[in-house]
């Protein structure tokens, strides 16, 4: 009896592992850049939450100097410190996703970023984890010292990363301009061979939009040369990059422009001279 | 008839006028009986003439320096208080014109048709349309607004 259905029995597994295996692979495959920066939005709302009661619940415990308040203080404190872990460690996801998702990084400095982003997602998990092990508010205290002292290299690494996701873009924009040329020079030749048409201003139009693309590049490497400056224990990280997005704002408007000098080139080689 | 009508206003503002003119009066003869009085007490009674006007030039003095003090005063906090004006961070303008690719050409060439240029064209359009629609920022992903501030002590 048993071996008659054993068939049966090894059909259903054949075809019930699999299907568990695709869906566990599925749900993994699942995490996008959407659904980090959803986490990431949840958890900034919680801490908006937890900082509200902390600093009601440090106001009552200064003013009485009770123990229940001062119990209270500590529950509110170790619920601020765990939700403010939980809004890094999901923004630095978030970034992770988007750089993942961003073309124009090479694949060595994505490698580079996520290990500087997965060693900052590390110590603040465990810094959370540690922190239920907290016996009195002295010591939350301390962790919450530990980790402000943390967070100055961890913005350090935000900035980075995010400077490169924007890098990133404006180097695949370049790209993509780069290979238009690259098929337009081939038509301008067969154009040229074929001797039906004026092909002098196409070819001048087309240096002059590659001469764009070299601005661009330039302040590229500006912008680079900023963050890289930054040092861990410098105030104005925020100026800095702030003038690093401006400089590769300034990068972008040359794409654009080349891109409206490759509309114009194309105007071009369709009207007849 | 509006003569009747406007008197007792004009009554009204008279006996405001007169009111007013008296109660300066009073002022007048107050400030009159304190210096009188100031000019009776016996140490500035006896005082030198000169040590006097010096002590009067003194007194207008100081109460111009502080009227003027109290005048600097008001327009200094006038100035704190008003809005700074906040100047935008400049970003830089594209300052060519927008060029369209949908407009026809009116005096077409023999490529105007070619498969390869419409090729070309069909990528520019689309990397016009990915540059107006990139956010190059991601201002979302900047570093939040949190506070490491947690201390106990006042």
């Amino acid at each position: 009896m048993l071996k008659r259905y054993s068939w049966l029995l090894f059909l259903l597994l054949a075809v019930i592992i699999p299907f568990g295996i695709k869906n566990i692979s599925g749900a993994e495959a699942e995490f996008t850049y959407q659904r980090a920066y959803q986490d990431y939005i949840y958890y900034m709302d919680l801490y908006r939450q937890a900082y509200n009661e902390f600093q009601l619940a440090r106001s009552q415990y200064l003013q009485s100097k009770t123990l229940t308040a001062k119990s209270n203080a500590q529950s509110a404190t170790l619920k601020l410190l765990q939700t403010r872990d939980e809004v890094v460690k999901t923004q630095l996801t978030a970034i992770r996703q988007k750089i993942q998702d961003t073309a124009g990084i090479s694949s060595s400095e994505k490698q580079l970023l996520y290990s500087q982003i997965d060693s900052e997602v590390a110590w603040f998990d465990n810094h959370k984890k540690a922190l239920t092990s907290a016996g009195t508010l002295e010591d939350l205290v301390k962790d919450n010292e530990a980790a402000s002292e943390r967070y100055k290299g961890t913005l350090l690494v935000s900035y980075g990363a995010l400077n490169s996701i924007s890098v990133g873009k404006i180097v695949n924009f370049r790209e993509t301009i780069s290979k238009i040329i690259t098929d337009i020079n081939k038509k301008v030749s067969e154009i040229r061979e074929n001797d039906d048409k004026e092909t002098q201003k196409i070819e001048r139009w087309l240096l002059e939009t590659d001469n764009r693309l070299t601005r661009s590049r330039e302040k590229e490497q500006s912008a680079r040369n900023l963050i890289s400056s930054i040092k861990p224990d410098q105030r104005n990280i925020q100026d800095i990059f702030n003038d690093s997005q401006f400089t590769l704002e300034e990068s972008y408007q040359f794409i654009k422009e080349a891109n409206n000098y490759l509309k114009e080139i194309v105007r071009e080689i369709k009207t007849a001279d | 008839m509006e003569n009747d009508t406007n008197q007792p206003e004009q009554n009204l503002e008279n006996q405001t006028a007169v009111n007013q003119s008296s109660k300066l009066a009073a002022v007048k003869q107050s400030l009159q009986a304190i210096m009188q009085k100031i000019k009776e007490y016996p140490f500035v009674a006896n005082m030198n003439p000169q040590i006097k006007k010096m002590i009067k030039v003194l007194l207008i003095g100081l109460a111009v320096f502080f009227i003027l003090l109290v005048f600097i005063g008001i327009i200094f906090s006038f100035l704190k208080n008003r809005p700074r004006k906040v100047s935008p961070t400049p970003t830089p303008t594209l300052t060519n014109v927008e060029i369209s690719l949908e407009e026809e050409v009116r005096n077409p060439s023999r490529y105007a048709t070619d498969s390869a240029v419409l090729a070309i064209e069909e990528e520019v359009k689309k990397l016009d349309k990915d540059l107006m629609n990139v956010d190059l920022k991601e201002s979302g992903l900047w570093p939040p607004d949190i506070s490491f501030q947690v201390k106990f002590e006042e």
